[in-house]
Order: C-alpha cells, then structure tokens, then sequence
C-alpha cells in the first residue's frame, strides 16, 4: 500500500514585509484512506496540495524534514522526475470545470491525455478506455461527451471528467481541492459518491481539501484543521463535532443550523484562537 | 488648504482635503515611476529633446545652416564633435536644431488626434446604441488605412511641408485613441457615480467632461506617448522622402536622405539623425511602458 | 461577448469589407481631384487647341456631376483601370502588376522571418516571465520597433555589404543577372529557379537576404511582444495547472496546450503585422532600390504622376482593407466557442 509520508512541511513566499509562511510545519501520514484538509481561505489549504506535486513556482520555496510517497523521496526530484510522478502516482482535481479544462480542446483528447503520456495505453486503445472511463464516473452518452468541448458541458459532467482525466492514468492518490464548490448543490453529492466510490474501489489513497465541514466530515475518514498555515487539529471524522479547540468550535459554530431560528451566525473570534495557539506553543 | 512642501504632508496617510489627497497621489505615482531605470532614462531623454528645441540657439556650438565646403564631409573631431556634412555644416547644431521639427510635428498631432479621439470614444462608448455603432464603423475604417502611404498621398496632392504632414499623420493618428476612450467609457458608463450624477440631473456635457474624462485619460496618456514614438519614425519617413519639414530646417529624416549617398565612405553624415531618431523614439517607448506600469500596475 | 457564426456574421463581414472598399476609393478619389494638376493637360499636352481640350475633357467624362465621375472611377478601378502613368506612359494596372510582386516577396519573407523567430522568442520570453532572457528579449524588441527602418536598412548595407560583403547590395540581382532571367512571375526566386540559373538564385537570395532580414526584425519585435503578452496572461490559467498536473512537460504545455488558445488573436496580430510591413516596404525598397510598389509610388510622387500615386494607394489600401477584415473572420474560426 502505498504512503504519503509528510513531515515538517513548509512553504515561503518572499514579500516586501519579509518572508512569509503559507504552510508551516504540516506533517501528515496516510495510505489509502480519506484525510480532508479544512480551513478558510488563506489557511495554506491549497498550497499544501501545490507543494505535495511540486508546484510551488519561485519565488515561493517548499521545504520539508521528508516528504515521500511509495518510497519516493519528493524533495529531490526534478523536472523529469516529477513528470514521471505527476498524473501517474497522484492526481489533482481542481475546482472548476469551467476554467480547468483546457477550452480549445476536444473532451476525449483531454481525457486521455495522461493515459497516453504515461504510456498506461496505446493510442489506438485510447478511445475505447475513455468511453469506458466516462461511463465509470457516471456520465450518460459518453460517445457525445467525447466530441464535445468543455463550454459545451454542465458543471457536473465536467468534473466527472475532471476525475475521470485524472483517474485514468491509475494514480495511488488523489488530491481534490474544492472538487465540488463550483457545483450546483443538487449536484454535489452525486458526484462525491461517485468518487468516493472509485477511490474505495481502487484502493486509492484521497487527499480532500474543503472549506465544508460537513462534506468533509460524511466522506473522509480523518481531518486536519488548518489555520493561517498551521495544522491546529487532527482528529478522525467522528471525532470531529466533538472537538474542544477554539477554532474548530468556531468553525463548527458558523455552520447554519436551523436549531436558533432568528439569531444572527456567530463568528470566529480570532483573538481567542492568536490566545490559545500561544498558550499550546503551536 | 494650501500646498505645503513638507514631505510627509505628501505622502499623508490622513489627507485632509481632496487637493492633499490628489497631491499625495501624484507625488506617490511618481515615486514608483522613478523607481524604474528605463522610465528615468525616457524621461531624460525628452527633457534633453525639450531643452534642445527650445534653446537650440544657445545650445548648438555653430549656425546649423553656416556652409563651409572647406570643411565638408568632416569625421567626428575636435573641431565638429559629430562631423559635418556635405555642405560642410556642423552635424551636432542640425541635430540639435532638428529637434525643433521633429517636437513640433509630434505634439501637434498629438494635439490634433488625442482630443478628436477621446471625444469620438468618449460618445460613443456613453452614448451606445446607433451612435456607437455609427462612431465604431468610422474608427474602424480610418484604422484600416495605411497609414504612411495615404500620407504620401495627401502630401503628394497637398504639397510637401511640416502643417501638411501633420494634417496626413494626424488624420490616421486618432481611431486608436477612440477605441481606448470608448471600452473605457463602456466599462465605466454603468457604475454608480455615473447613475449618481445623472440622477442629480447633471447636463450631458458635465457628465462628459466632469466624470468621464478623468477615467478616459490615463490610458489616453498612456497610448498617445507609445504613440508618439510611431509618430517619430512616420514623420522621419516622410523627411525622408522630403515631404516633411523643408530644408533650410535641419529635419533628422530629410538629413539621412541626403546623408545616403555617403553612406559607404562618409557613414556619419546618414547615420547621425538616425541614432537621434531612434533615441527619441526609443525614450517615449520606454516612458509610456513606464506610464502604463504606474497609472495601472495589473500590466506586467 | 459571444459572437454567432455563421451566415449573419459572414455577411456582416462582407458589409463591413464593402464599406472600407468604398471608402478607401472615395478617399483616392477625393485625392486625385485636390491634385493640383490638371488631367486634361496630361493627355492632350500644353500646346492642345481648345477643342482638343474640350474633346478631351469630354472624353474623359470631366464634364460630368462629381457622383458621376466618382461611380465612373468605381467602375473602372474594378476592372483594372486606374488610368495610365506620366512617367512609363503606360497603364497604371500594367505598372502595378509588374512591381507589385516584388514588394510581395519581400514581404513576405519578411513575415516568414518575423513568425519563424518571433512566435518562438515570446514564448521563452513568457516562460521565463522577468528572468534575464525575458529582459533581454524586451529589449531586443524594444528597439526592433523605435529604430527608423530604412535608417537601419542604410547601416545594414554599410556594414554587411560595403564593409563584410556578405550580403548582396541595393537591387534584385546583380546587372549580369538582370537581363539573362525571364521575368514570368516576376518573383526573384521563382523565376532564376523556373530558369534553371543556379547561381542567379543564389544572387537573388543574397540580394534578398538583408531587406528581408530588415523586415524581418521589425515584424519580430511586434510579434515576439504580442506573443508574450498572450502566453503570458494563459500561463496564468488554471487548464494550463491541470496540464502540468497530468504530467505534461512545459513544451507540451507550451506548444499543445497554450498556443491553440491563443492561436485566434495570434493570426490577427500576424495579419496586422504583415500589413505594416506591406507599408514599411515604401521606405524599404527606397533605400535598397528594390524595384516593387513603394519605389514606384515615390517615383510617381516626384514626377507628380498622380494617377500612379493614387493607384499605388489603392493597391496598398486595398491589401490593409484586406488584411484588417481578414481578422475578425480568424476569431470566427478558429475559437469552437464562437462556432456553436
């Protein structure tokens, strides 16, 4: 099985003030299990997902005790290397559909692209492997999905092909970062169940970064809470809406509910939390 | 209020009347504009051609127009520090003098055009509708005109001569500006303050020229300066041809034309103007790149 | 702003084309009529009795309303009738067919050298946003479009020519060359390779070299900065995130993925270049007696051969009107979101 091994990972971004820490210190373990990554914007969220493929563009620095996946050592590849690792042993989806695919270019095409790449198939398989992958994530009439354009497509059926791009190089691991945010709510957990579903099947490991509590808590199976850069809690999912630090029950205490009908939304007391972080040496 | 001349009364954090707040502006935006070393050098550069054309008479070392056959076709020397040509004048006072023509061209047209432009785009982009469609059409026509070969043309017919270059240049000079006067005053038409302002029942004219103005001239500035550098080499070209500015006026395009035929053996006499021109040009490239980077630094 | 294609949008095209045309004759004709030369006297000459004149003027339709005489021009100058020239006394369609594929080749080659060289340049340059090789190119281009061309042309032939000889000097071919070559389409390389003449081509090649060359640093300057402008804003898009996640090399990235995005307003900014260059060949082939249009309109110019000037413009008119409508036809194909 293989493992996502994270220790002591930070991202620097030189700025006029002086340097500043977007990830500070993350560690993280995981195999093939669920771990979401919450926190605001701002949190380091994303950056972490950007550092674990090795897309920190300079200016910015990664750095890191260690940082391997399967046995690969992450700090010390280059470009080839990375090219090897990229869409082969992990995979990112991106937010939105709209932007992240490429709008010139024919779905089919793009699907297959990191298949072909990495040699997973010929190119005469490729087109049967697409059809096949398109009907996996749950997109009806692939044959027509395959000519089509991505303007041409719903919110839905492109991320399904988001997904599907970055699943049919058969990737160990998969980061999703805000796979659903930019999708209709009636349509978000059709599309988590079907990824959720895939990554069980193929005994993938998935990397969920969210700014939802709630989704996060329903599909992975642990969390980290990030927090100006800073990973302020772990806890399994269970565990979650049980939890005593201060951010964290803020977090969870600006989630609408329908139990005080008429009050306004609490919001975090940021002061509080500068308190605490303090007060455990974090 | 007055000015006041303290540095930190400039760069305020607290203004405290709009004439402080828009003087702090100015004072920042040229702060940042020095910070570039080609900006610094463009503007060094047009100061020097400013100065040269207004005190040519004190700056030039001889009469541009003072022949010496004696003294023809002389090497860059003592004497002459850029040589002299074959009529035996001093090549450093007809470039200095040549500054004056070739000023005198640019700003006229800029002039001429920049207004013209603003308010055709200004019209159009506010008013919309047929008049915009009817303004668009005619910018887009004139845009598609050559714009060194018509003026070749009306020279031709006009005859040769500073006021009737400025006339040819000027007259395809202006669709650009129009098109920049009116995506801004497209983009801005909507807004609040506009809405504002019409709801006060501000006259047309006011709104125009009050409101819309400001906004459209940045990037007019901007254009006209990146412009002008054009301008330069199609006034040159026109001197060139000797449709410009008439001898005895030192024109820098004029002066390459009769430097040509020494161009093998004698090369400073052609190439002299040349490297003025391309300074002249070069430093409004430079100012209105620098420009564009300080008025909206979203440009890199 | 989505557009519709299809039938609408070609004939507003069409419209658009047909109104510039018009517009571009009506200003000729305006021209000519502003000349201060008196067309009658062309033909019939100073000495002509005042019947001839009158005959003349007749014939030539002067005595006719102004609209008349305009729809009279119109109609000709679509036939290929733009009068005849003072200066070769002959037709002004048979001047311009002979000269006008000189100034093509160039151009042309011109273009060639400025895309082959300046699509790649703004590439790297964008690539490498603020490295030094981005600086570097920024310069080069910089000065490529603030330098006096046909001053650069002048120093050009200074140097590779008088000074290093690499190069061929002002004219097409050398004189022994001139008059062995059938002219049939009028195109240096076309024609010395048509005749079998070996070395004649490659006299013709080492005259075309340094104009081209000329040319062709221009157009680079303008292409390598609009280039860069264009990767620059897409590198910074998210399907070009996804590409690289896929493990695409930057190539790849580059080349496959970024250049068809951009390839719409890359086309109208070569077209647009190419059109200046068509006008940049006037002072061109002045300074290297190049034999094509812009020789010919300044020549007429000082002869005061105003119905060669005006044919001249039209010709060049015609192919700017050309080129800038041609643009927005790019947008329309090439962009699968304005096509649906």
């Amino acid at each position: 099985m293989a493992e996502l091994l994270i220790e002591d990972l930070s991202v620097t971004y030189p700025t006029p003030t002086g340097p500043v820490q977007v990830v500070k210190s993350l560690s993280l373990q995981m195999g093939a299990e669920r771990i979401g990554i919450v926190g605001e914007s701002g949190s380091g969220k994303s950056m972490t997902a950007r550092a674990v493929l090795g897309l920190v563009r300079s200016p910015g620095t990664t750095t890191a005790r260690r940082m391997a996946y399967d046995g690969i050592d992450l700090m010390r590849q280059d470009a080839a290397g990375w090219r090897a690792i990229r869409g082969r042993r992990i995979g990112m989806v991106l937010q939105d559909p709209k932007f992240s695919l490429n709008p010139v270019q024919r779905i089919g095409r793009q699907i297959a692209e990191a298949g072909l790449l990495h040699r997973v198939f010929s190119r005469g398989q490729a087109r049967a492997r697409v059809l096949e992958m398109l009907e996996t994530v749950g997109v009806d009439q692939p044959g027509r999905v395959y000519e089509a354009y991505p303007h041409q497509l719903s919110g839905g059926i492109g991320q399904r092909v988001m997904i599907a791009a970055m699943m049919i190089a058969e990737p160990g691991l998969l980061i999703a970062d805000e796979p659903t945010s930019a999708l209709d709510v009636m349509v978000r957990g059709q599309v988590l169940e079907m990824m959720d579903r895939e990554i069980r099947r193929r005994g993938m490991g998935l990397l969920m970064i969210s700014h939802d509590l709630k989704m996060v808590a329903h599909f992975c199976d642990r969390v980290l809470v990030m927090y100006q850069g800073r990973v302020v809690e772990s806890c399994s999912a269970g565990d979650l809406f049980k939890s005593r630090h201060p951010y964290t029950r803020g977090l969870l205490n600006c989630l609408p509910t329908g139990e005080h009908p008429g009050q306004p939304l609490p919001t975090i007391d940021r002061a509080l939390i500068q308190e605490e972080a303090m007060r455990h040496g974090a | 209020m007055t000015i006041q001349l303290r540095r930190d009364w400039w760069l305020s954090d607290a203004p405290e009347s709009a004439l402080q707040a828009r003087c702090g502006r100015f004072y920042r935006m040229g702060l940042r504009a020095l910070r570039s070393p080609a900006m610094v050098f463009g503007l060094a550069i047009i100061a020097l051609l400013v100065l040269a054309a207004i005190f040519a008479p004190w700056l030039a070392p001889a009469d541009p127009n003072a022949q010496d056959i004696s003294q023809r076709l002389l090497p860059p020397g003592a004497a002459h520090w850029l040589g002299t040509d074959q009529l035996g004048r001093d090549l450093l006072s007809r470039v200095i003098y040549g500054a004056r023509p070739t000023l005198m061209i640019v700003s006229l047209v800029a002039l001429l055009a920049a207004p013209a432009g603003l308010l055709l785009g200004m019209c159009a982009g506010y008013f919309g509708g047929w008049i915009e469609a009817v303004l668009m059409r005619i910018t887009d026509i004139f845009m598609a005109f050559p714009r060194l070969v018509l003026a070749l043309a009306l020279v031709a017919v006009l005859g040769p001569g500073i006021v009737n270059a400025v006339i040819a240049i000027a007259i395809t000079a202006w669709p650009p500006y129009a098109r920049v006067a009116r995506a801004e005053s497209r983009t801005v038409k909507g807004s609040d303050f506009i809405q504002a302002a019409r709801v006060q029942g501000l006259p047309t004219g006011r709104i125009l020229f009050g409101h819309l103005l400001p906004i459209c001239l940045p990037s007019t500035v901007i254009r006209v300066t990146l412009d002008m550098a054009g301008i330069i080499l199609t006034a040159a070209g026109l001197g060139f041809l000797g449709l410009g500015a008439q001898p005895p006026m030192s024109e820098w395009g004029a002066m390459i034309s009769t430097g040509r035929q020494y161009i093998f053996d004698q090369w400073w006499v052609a190439a002299v103007p040349g490297v003025a021109i391309l300074l002249a040009s070069l430093a409004f490239n430079l100012v209105g790149d620098g420009l564009r980077d300080v008025l909206d630094p979203k440009n890199g | 702003m989505r557009r519709h294609a299809g039938p609408l949008a070609l004939l507003r095209w069409g419209i658009s084309l047909v109104l510039m045309l018009f517009v571009l004759l009506l200003v000729t004709f305006l021209i000519g009529k502003a000349a201060p030369i008196d067309p009658v006297l062309q033909v019939v000459g100073d000495r002509a009795s005042p019947e001839a004149y009158q005959e003349a003027r007749h014939r030539l339709g002067l005595d006719r309303p102004v609209y008349e005489q305009f729809a009279r021009y119109v109609a000709n100058a679509a036939r290929g009738d733009l009068g005849r020239s003072t200066s070769t006394g002959r037709p002004v369609g048979e001047d311009l067919r002979q000269y006008f594929p000189a100034t093509l080749e160039l151009a042309t080659l011109g273009i060639a050298l400025g895309v082959l060289f300046g699509v790649p340049l703004g590439m790297l340059a964008a690539h490498q946003h603020n490295r030094w090789i981005d600086q570097l190119l920024r310069l080069v281009g910089l000065l490529g479009y603030s330098v006096p061309v046909f001053w650069l042309g002048l120093v050009g032939l200074l140097v590779f020519y008088a000074k290093l000889g690499w190069v061929g000097g002002p004219g097409r071919l050398d004189d022994i060359y001139q008059y062995t070559v059938d002219s049939w389409s009028n195109l240096v390389l076309v024609d010395t390779l048509r005749a079998g003449n070996a070395e004649a081509f490659r006299n013709g090649l080492s005259h075309l070299v340094l104009p081209a060359a000329l040319l062709g640093y221009f157009s680079l300057a303008y292409i390598s900065r609009m280039t860069r402008a264009f990767f620059l804003e897409e590198l910074s898009k998210e399907y070009v995130l996804t590409a690289r996640v896929k493990g695409a090399s930057e190539l790849r990235v580059l080349v496959r993925h970024v250049l068809p995005n951009v390839a719409a307003p890359l086309l109208t900014v070569i077209a647009l270049s190419y059109a200046v260059l068509l006008e940049g060949a006037v002072l061109t082939e002045t300074v290297f007696s190049w034999p094509g249009i812009g020789l010919y309109i300044t020549n007429a110019l000082f002869s005061a051969d105003v119905s060669a000037v005006l044919g001249g413009t039209l010709l060049v008119g015609l192919c700017f009107v050309l080129l800038n409508t041609l643009t927005d036809v790019f947008g329309l194909l090439m962009d699968p979101r304005a096509r649906t």
